[in-house]
């Protein structure tokens, strides 16, 4: 892995995306037309894209560390509403990881700047799944109060 | 201020209970190297942080942390569904039925009790972050102990979820206490 004298991530400049449009777990991706990219490759930084990064339970490679032979397991989904809440909880997780970085590395705008892009698309995917499914957070407004309704996080389930 | 997210940080698939499991996972609710004893020391530490960078790293992972604590409590809680009393005496979980029925409460593995004597504010941040760095370190090897007692799949998952999360904690408070090190010149 690739750290400056500042110690901060080496910054790669390619530029290059691949925008396939991509599947989780060979279901299509719930609800929208967009389909984001949960597999994109991060090109600035050297993270690992959205889906692994929740099922490593690490978005910078440098760091992972495995256990003895284990491997993690495929993210799991069994409705559509678990798909649409997993979409959120990968850019969650990598949006808190990044976040930890950028706590001890305020001045890193090349992370910052994902940091930016997972938290515009994950306003977009809250919006979409509280339409769909409900509130997740008080401040998500739906036309019926159902924040007390649904599925809380702790009952049987995928969650 | 704390607010919440009606959904966990890692989604589990919990299909089978399993109660022997639930009386183990447990010591990560209420146990020495715990997620709530990780929560509430890194909450209580934040305080007397020195500048922006302590404020902010102790602030967000005693956040994160309390979003395992709620994760693990609803792993035992999943593993103890629909159990039956005989199920719950042979798992030697009787003890802890009496007090709390199949309610979640914060014990250890052995039904111990949750305590601040667990964690340390101190109130100096060398110090604060050298507990920090251990506490990490010991939540990893607990998990890697409950990983190896584990065989349930659905189960391994979120634990290697968790562990991996120590480690890159363990690392970030390394990261500030070399910082901190150098920069205060202890």
């Amino acid at each position: 892995m690739l750290f400056d004298k500042n110690g901060l991530y080496m910054i790669d400049d390619s530029q290059s995306y691949d925008f396939a449009i991509d599947f989780i777990n060979g279901m299509p991706q719930a609800g929208n037309n967009d389909n984001y990219n949960f597999k994109k490759p991060v090109k600035n930084l050297k993270l690992y894209d959205l889906e692994d990064a929740l099922k490593y339970g690490n978005a910078f490679p440098n760091l992972y560390k495995p256990y003895k032979n284990y491997k993690p397991s495929s993210l799991k989904a069994n409705n559509s509403r678990e798909r649409a809440l997993l979409e959120i909880q990968m850019l969650e997780f990598s949006l808190t990881d990044l976040n930890l970085y950028l706590d001890l590395n305020p001045k890193d705008s090349n992370a910052y700047q994902v940091f930016k892009d997972y938290a515009k698309e994950c306003k977009k995917k809250k919006e979409e799944y509280t339409r769909n499914f409900g509130p997740l957070t008080l401040s998500d407004i739906t036309d019926d109060y159902e924040w007390s309704k649904g599925v809380w996080p702790w009952e049987e389930g995928v969650n | 201020m704390f607010k919440y997210v009606k959904a966990l940080p890692y989604p589990l698939d919990i299909k089978k209970k399993n109660l022997k499991m639930a009386k183990n996972i447990i010591e990560q609710f209420g146990g020495a190297n715990g997620e709530l004893a990780a929560s509430l020391r890194y909450f209580s530490q934040k305080f007397n942080m020195p500048d922006d960078m302590g404020r902010a790293l102790l602030n967000d992972i005693a956040t994160e942390e309390m979003g395992h604590a709620e994760m693990v409590s609803t792993m035992v809680s999943m593993l103890m569904k629909d159990a039956t009393l005989d199920e719950i005496k042979r798992a030697g979980l009787d003890g802890y039925f009496t007090g709390h029925g199949k309610g979640i409460f914060p014990v250890d593995a052995n039904g111990v009790p949750f305590t601040a004597a667990y964690f340390a504010s101190v109130g100096d941040v060398l110090a604060d972050l050298s507990e920090d760095m251990a506490a990490e370190q010991k939540a990893r090897a607990v998990y890697e102990n409950l990983i190896e007692l584990a065989d349930d799949e659905d189960i391994i998952a979120p634990l290697l979820f968790l562990r991996q999360r120590e480690i890159v904690h363990f690392n970030r408070f390394k990261e500030l206490y070399e910082y901190y090190e150098n920069k205060y010149n202890k």
